[in-house]
């Protein structure tokens, strides 16, 4: 009798590593469908070779957004390092071999957003528009979105005793109802970075290519990275030197869902699995009543 | 002719204007204050240098620029620092009898006179678009380069074709450079160029016996070795994106940066911030126009005036970020010892822990 | 169940020199964490942006779930598998893992930015079902209270008069107790199934962050397994502590037993593994000079020696038994922080060590686990009469 039950047990067993492990062999993607860009998603084009670095776009950032400057090491200068707390779009300046190169971060607003997929409050959104927004409502300070963005922007207030995230929300509450466009492309002088439809942005980006094919390096980052971003970028100099990840073209939430969903959709398998060990477990308490 | 020193004296030209130019010119090169007792001495006591001037495709602002410099009484002073053989502009002469005096003074100061080119050359149809007395602007520069101890171009259109040669260059205009292949020609762009350029060439090389340092461009480097930008007054403001909009606007009321009404100081190599033009020292920037590069050639009739320029060198103060920040906190000895001492200690209790217990079975 | 059991609680002292180590440990942290509540997070960690989790995660949460996970594997071997031979364990394990399971909960309170707003995650409007950290912390909470339920029957008989015909309110309640207890204790079997694997599912997002030395698809089943064998370990591990600690007897051929089922589980663990590490690509890594290669291969190191300790022959030696198990439990502990400090690389050349605050921190929280349990099993019937 025992034998029989502990092969039963061991049936269980094996069933629920199959289950655990049918990602492995199916595709995991499959379980939950591929997020593409939409008609109406809105977003960015940066053309580095275009940007001067004159850095406006950081200063009306900073003034749409109501944002303290950051002093650089010798306290004069709002001369912010990297993305901050305090500073949620940021011009930085490669120098190398290849050439010389600025090149603006912020928020990349993906098309299949890690942060969005990993939010256990609900507090970052793909909006209808795109737009990645930030809740401090909802938000729990966890920080997993910090840990899963591949481009590290999300930035947590550590030093406050109850601290926010702070990321570039292409001014959704801010300067795009009021003046249709975020506020830095709005300050650039000379358009090296403009607002659009993504997809509008994408054949834009395409067709520079096209016709100034030695200006540039051959590929538009952001088509496909990470499964898509709504901020593009065309530069002369290899992307990874201007501080951009190599990624895979799909994204991690895809994956990470895709596994919950097969797991968990609807509860059902944890819900067979407990009736089963409840059935088991009561089972062997009335037979231990006999004994 | 050269004059003498004693005409210069009965001129009412004395020392003290000699010692104010070698101020002047010291400054210009950057040179210490202590050159300035030789340089006094070189412009009293040397030979001066011969000096034949043409001028070919131009406006003569070159000439006029010189005219209005102020560090002492122009033009006389000017025409006795160096000896002015011919001159279109200057001299009373005309006709044949400039031809002679041209072809006579080439001939006496042969080998030892200095040509200084005002004005473009066409190279179009044999050069027939500039003639003068007969010959085109090519042969005349030809054979008067040819005897020449060195070659000044002044202005843009002498250092690479000026307005003349912005598109379509009708006439194929070109600079000097193009043209006279054998001898160091020596570039002071500018349109027009600060004269105090030009003369403190001349005074450096009257004084050392050379010429000045020259960059890739013939350009003497002590004028046009540093961006307009990263001498301009307006920097702070460009740093601080204070930015003029509209010509009237409050920004440029309050003397903000040029930089979005097309100013063409970041890409353009000049001293006119620090020297300025006139009595005054003014410069387009200072009196609220942006300037528009006209020391360089593939700036200044080539790129709109108003469109935005490129940015050529990022250079402190402007503080930028490099693409990869880390940002750590550095590790402390006393945590590290900590964890050390933690995990030394989890790992003796449990070899302690495990000391105690049987090391076979029990009952 | 054949075997009749009988705890009662063990008769030492309460305050003793150790407990008292431990009370001051935990006072230490109570001055820094009085810190964090007035200047945030940053004064008292380095905690950065590029790597925004580190001990308190990994220790508080990971480590810690792992390794009281005993209340987990007990339960489903002595209720599902009807072993009822190990029921002796099941208090203790139930306790550590309510101790452990509960501080890592209470972690959560200091180590997020906006604690207030973790009632948001019972909130219907802010569940973000897509998250596996939501699961995780779902799950815990109701988990938490599971092992509470399951532990309640050992503080009830305190209050229980002695007889067996008498009753009063804690003895209704214990019956009652006992009576659903099958329901508990499925639940205390699905539910860390589901935490343990999603503790190992949050670094899936990590992507590229995350080392192929480490990353892979398979993580919510790598932890489970090792989990599952980290479990088994721990309660021979601690049932070897306090019989050397306070000079009881022990089966060694129990403990034996406990711990070949784990090694089955970690050869399972071994072969998925390795299987992900060449499938993404690590191999190479594998033999990189650095602190991530040592690393790893410090884990395997860990695991090999626990299996050496822990081989057959050797399993009659309480002592062997101690250490091996010991050993594989350092190398799961080791797996977790390989996984979220050492093999993440936020972004290049960041690195992570905490700081004096942010270590005391997590030693007094420890401290006090360990405190609460050792005065646990003296004032309560946990511990198996000898």
């Amino acid at each position: 009798m025992t034998i029989k039950r502990r092969n039963f047990i061991k049936g269980i067993a094996g069933a629920g590593a199959g289950l655990a492990a049918a990602p492995l062999i199916a595709n995991t993607a499959s379980a939950r469908e591929v997020k593409m860009v939409e008609d109406a998603h809105v977003g960015m084009l940066y053309d580095a070779t275009k940007c001067v670095g004159c850095k406006s776009c950081e200063v009306a950032c900073k003034k749409a957004n109501k944002l303290p400057p950051e002093l650089d090491v010798s306290g004069i200068y709002d001369a912010p390092r990297d993305l901050s707390e305090k500073t949620m779009n940021i011009i930085k300046l490669y120098k190398g071999d290849e050439g010389l190169s600025y090149v603006k971060r912020q928020c990349m607003h993906c098309v299949d957003p890690n942060c969005v997929s990993g939010c256990p409050t609900d507090a970052l959104n793909k909006m209808e528009n795109g737009v990645v927004t930030y809740d401090p409502d909802a938000c729990c300070g966890c920080r997993y979105c910090q840990m899963n963005c591949p481009f590290n922007i999300p930035k947590f207030e550590f030093n406050h005793f109850y601290g926010k995230i702070v990321k570039c929300e292409l001014c959704y509450t801010t300067n795009l109802p009021e003046k249709g466009q975020p506020a830095c492309t709005e300050a650039c002088p000379n358009g090296a970075v403009i607002y659009g439809k993504v997809k509008k942005l994408l054949a834009v980006a395409k067709d520079r290519l096209k016709q100034s094919p030695s200006l540039y390096i051959n590929h538009v980052y952001g088509e496909k990275e990470g499964g898509g971003t709504s901020v593009l970028y065309l530069a002369k100099v290899p992307f990874e030197k201007l501080g951009f990840p190599k990624l895979k073209d799909y994204s991690d939430a895809s994956i990470s869902e895709g596994i919950q969903h097969t797991l968990y959709q609807g509860l059902i398998a944890p819900a067979i699995v407990y009736a089963g060990i409840a059935a088991i477990a009561f089972r062997n308490r009335s037979k231990e009543k006999e004994e | 002719m050269i004059r003498s020193n004693n005409f210069l004296a009965e001129k009412g030209v004395g020392r003290r204007d000699f010692l104010k130019l070698s101020t002047q010119v010291a400054l210009v090169l950057g040179l210490s204050p202590a050159i300035i007792p030789k340089m006094t001495h070189a412009l009293e006591t040397k030979e001066k240098p011969a000096v034949i001037w043409l001028h070919f495709q131009e406006c003569t602002g070159c000439t006029e620029s010189l005219l209005r410099s102020s560090a002492v009484d122009v033009a006389t002073l000017i025409l006795d620092v160096i000896s002015l053989e011919y001159h279109e502009t200057l001299f009373a002469a005309a006709g044949h009898q400039i031809e002679e005096q041209l072809q006579s003074a080439m001939k006496r100061y042969a080998g030892k006179y200095v040509l200084v080119v005002e004005g473009a050359i066409p190279t179009k149809e044999n050069g027939h678009y500039c003639m003068i007395g007969g010959r085109t602007a090519l042969e005349m520069l030809k054979e008067t380069a040819e005897q020449a101890a060195a070659v000044i171009s002044i202005g843009s259109c002498a250092s690479w074709g000026g307005i003349p040669s912005s598109g379509p260059n009708p006439t194929g205009a070109v600079g000097v450079n193009q043209i006279i292949k054998n001898k160091p020609v020596v570039n002071v762009p500018g349109c027009p160029p600060n004269p105090y350029n030009f003369l403190s060439t001349v005074v450096h090389f009257l004084t050392f016996g050379k010429l000045p340092a020259l960059d890739k461009q013939g350009r003497p480097k002590f004028a046009y070795g540093t961006l307009i930008h990263d001498q301009c007054e307006r920097r702070g403001h460009f740093n601080a994106q204070r930015f003029v909009n509209e010509f009237g606007d409050e920004g440029h009321r309050r003397g903000w940066c040029l930089y979005k009404m097309g100013c063409k100081g970041p890409a353009t190599f000049a001293n006119c911030p620090e020297q300025g033009f006139n009595r005054y020292k003014t410069w387009p920037v200072s009196i609220g126009h942006p300037c528009f590069g006209c020391v360089e050639k593939d700036v200044a009739f080539t790129v709109p005036l108003h469109t935005v320029s490129e940015v050529l060198s990022p250079n402190p103060p402007q503080v930028y970020a490099s693409p990869q920040q880390a940002g750590n906190k550095p590790a402390s000895l006393i945590a590290a010892g900590a964890v050390g001492a933690a995990a030394g200690i989890a790992a003796t209790a449990v070899v302690m822990k495990g000391k105690k217990l049987p090391d076979s079975e029990e009952g | 169940m054949t075997h009749t059991t009988s705890p009662k609680p063990v008769e030492a002292r309460i305050i003793t020199l150790p407990a008292l180590v431990l009370t001051v440990l935990f006072l230490i942290s109570a001055y820094f964490l009085v810190l964090r509540y007035i200047g945030g997070i940053g004064p008292v960690s380095n905690l950065t942006h590029n790597q925004s989790w580190g001990l308190w995660k990994v220790i508080g949460v990971l480590v810690g779930a792992a390794l009281v996970n005993g209340g987990y594997v007990t339960a489903f071997v002595v209720y599902i598998m009807n072993r009822g031979q190990y029921h002796r364990f099941v208090r203790q394990a139930v306790l550590f893992s309510l101790l452990g399971y509960g501080f890592a909960g209470l972690s959560l309170a200091y180590d997020t930015g906006r604690y207030v707003n973790l009632l948001n995650f019972f909130i219907p409007k802010y569940m973000q079902t897509n998250s596996v950290l939501f699961e995780v912390g779902v799950c815990i909470t109701a988990y938490i209270v599971i092992l509470f339920i399951e532990f309640l029957p050992a503080v009830l008989e305190k209050f229980m008069p002695e007889g067996k015909d008498s009753k009063n309110w804690a003895a209704s309640i214990h019956s009652f107790l006992n009576k659903i207890l099958f329901l508990t204790v499925g639940m205390g079997v699905v539910l860390p199934t589901m935490h343990q694997s999603g503790l190992g599912g949050l670094a899936v997002l990590f992507g590229n962050k995350l080392s192929p030395l480490w990353y892979s698809p398979a993580l919510s089943l790598l932890y489970v397994v090792s989990s599952i064998f980290m479990g088994f370990c721990v309660v021979v591990a601690v049932e070897c502590w306090t019989a050397s600690s306070y000079n009881r007897k022990v089966d060694a051929k129990l403990m034996g037993t406990l711990l070949k089922m784990a090694k089955y589980v970690a050869v399972l663990y071994v072969l998925i593994r390795w299987v992900e590490i060449i499938r993404m690509g690590g191999v190479g890594a594998a033999f990189d000079f650095g602190l991530e290669a040592g690393s790893f291969w410090l884990e395997w190191i860990l695991l090999i020696l626990g299996f050496y300790f822990a081989r057959n022959s050797a399993l009659t030696s309480l002592k062997s038994v101690f250490y091996g198990t010991s050993l594989l439990l350092a190398s799961g502990l080791l797996y977790r922080i390989n996984t979220y400090i050492v093999g993440f690389e936020g972004s290049p050349g960041v690195t992570y060590f905490p700081s004096f605050p942010e270590l005391m921190i997590s030693v007094g929280m420890f401290a006090l686990q360990i405190l609460v349990f050792i005065t646990a099993i003296k004032l309560f019937p946990i511990l198996e009469e000898e």
